[in-house]
């Protein structure tokens, strides 16, 4: 996807201040404002959507911890490979295992079924030791991790490889940066922005603002034509090629 | 339409009635300003047009006591909701200075000191050399009497000269050319000529009724006060 897929932050504002009668952020708002809520409205798409893919590249930590990065959420995939970051090679899909801890970091952990036959005093749910770490083939070294408080934890197996690849949900661009806005999501941002706007100034004039407010509010929510599930739907009917495109220009992002 | 024009006809027209009035030129050019700048006002509100912007290209940035930063407003300004009578003020981030590159042209907002505080609490809305904000200090600082803005987020960037626009008013004690133009809107002229006659007027009023003449004007008591109940003195003549 090319650059002229996005908008800028600017192309969205003019749209915004003239449509409030704004355009000289004197009615009580600053740019900064505008821009915030524009930042908002990436941010509840992101969560809405899923739209955003962001890859995380490391090498495994003798912790078996990864704390996630800053911006993403919704773990999507786990690989653990060997090779470069630039040319993997044997990857290895990890899995989720519930209820899996080690918070403490290291190669311990609880967990209410473990592999290493704990918990033998269970009257109702004794572990079994029907496989252990020393048996090959299919009860072999198991990768597994569980997410707690933001902290990715990996079996101990894990370190057998030497990188680990994370593809997380993006929510967007960091808070403090300028948001990236895909076209398709245009009209979408801007209602969100407009009824933001007269949501605040409902407060400070009702009888002006409340009919502006309540008619920004179908615009952008109506089940039929409301920006936002337009939106919504865009998102899921766009080819793959396209999509796929542009998640990779999102998420070169860590690679910079 | 020139102030020559405008205070002689004035002046004329007052002398008409109050024909052993004293009307200095000087004065009715005071009242024609006075009134002219509450014409602008309604005007500028009404209009939102630019006829009544001043630009000043280069504003030196001085500090304070405290290291603030501030400039001293050249005019006056009108007092628009939301600072609107000051339009804009830039500076260049490349120069600092007010020229230098379109590019790196950095726009003020404004803002009220008391809403400072919340300008800092959002990453998008706190000020910086790239996103500065100004606000007003219009009565007093620290007992003195100021006319300034001060700037916010240019703490740490070596400013030197900005540039300013604003909407301003006419100051009378610079009204020194009688010739000049009055800077109003000619359609506006009928409305300031009477405004200044009914303000010279009323002023030519004042004095008559205060007028210790020495005669006794009050009536005499009648019978229906006798009804009434007692008014409360003044302490002054209690005493």
């Amino acid at each position: 996807m090319t650059a002229n897929d996005f908008v800028s932050v600017d192309h969205i504002l003019a749209d915004v201040t003239a449509t409030v009668n704004d355009a000289e952020y004197k009615r009580g708002f600053s740019k900064g404002w505008y821009v915030s809520r524009i930042q908002d409205a990436m941010q509840e798409l992101s969560f809405d959507t899923f739209w955003l893919k962001i890859q995380q590249d490391i090498e495994i930590p003798e912790s078996c911890q990864i704390p996630m990065p800053k911006n993403v959420f919704n773990v999507r995939e786990i690989y653990l490979y060997n090779g470069t970051i630039c040319e993997p090679a044997g990857s290895q899909v990890v899995y989720w295992k519930r209820l899996f801890n080690n918070t403490s970091g290291g190669g311990g952990y609880t967990a209410k079924v473990k592999d290493d036959g704990s918990n033998p005093g269970d009257l109702f749910q004794p572990n079994q030791r029907t496989y252990n770490r020393n048996t090959n083939g299919m009860f072999g070294p198991k990768y597994y991790y569980n997410v707690m408080n933001g902290l990715l934890m990996l079996s101990e197996s894990c370190k057998g490889y030497a990188n680990i690849r994370v593809v997380y949900n993006g929510m967007g661009v960091e808070n403090g940066d300028m948001p990236v806005i895909p076209r398709f999501f245009e009209r979408a941002v801007v209602d969100y922005v407009e009824e933001r706007f007269y949501n605040a100034m409902k407060s400070r004039d009702p009888r002006t603002f409340r009919g502006l407010w309540n008619d920004s509010f179908s615009r952008l929510n109506d089940i039929r034509n409301g920006s936002w599930n337009k939106a919504k739907k865009r998102i899921k009917s766009m080819d793959s090629q396209e999509k796929e495109s542009m998640e990779e220009y999102i998420s070169s992002m860590y690679h910079k | 339409m020139t102030y020559r024009y405008v205070a002689y006809d004035i002046q004329k027209n007052l002398y008409a009635s109050f024909d052993d009035a004293d009307f200095t030129i000087n004065q009715v050019l005071f009242w024609v300003s006075v009134f002219a700048n509450k014409l602008r006002v309604q005007h500028q509100l009404s209009t939102n047009s630019d006829l009544f912007t001043s630009t000043f290209s280069s504003v030196e940035v001085k500090e304070d006591t405290k290291s603030r930063k501030y400039i001293d407003l050249p005019v006056q300004v009108m007092d628009l909701p939301n600072n609107g009578g000051i339009i804009y003020i830039t500076y260049n981030e490349e120069t600092c200075d007010c020229a230098g590159p379109a590019f790196a042209q950095v726009w003020f907002q404004g803002t009220s000191v008391g809403a400072v505080q919340q300008l800092y609490m959002d990453e998008y809305t706190k000020p910086s050399a790239r996103n500065p904000y100004f606000y007003r200090v219009g009565h007093r600082s620290d007992s003195v009497d100021v006319n300034r803005l001060y700037l916010l987020g240019v703490e740490c960037a070596p400013v030197k000269t900005v540039e300013l626009a604003v909407k301003s008013s006419i100051d009378p004690r610079q009204i020194c050319d009688l010739d000049a133009d009055i800077p109003l809107p000619d359609e506006l002229i009928q409305d300031l000529i009477t405004g200044v006659l009914q303000l010279g007027k009323f002023i030519m009023m004042v004095p008559e009724e205060t007028t210790n003449d020495g005669a006794d004007d009050t009536e005499p008591p009648t019978p229906s006060y006798v009804g009434r109940p007692k008014l409360p003195q003044t302490n002054q003549q209690q005493k």
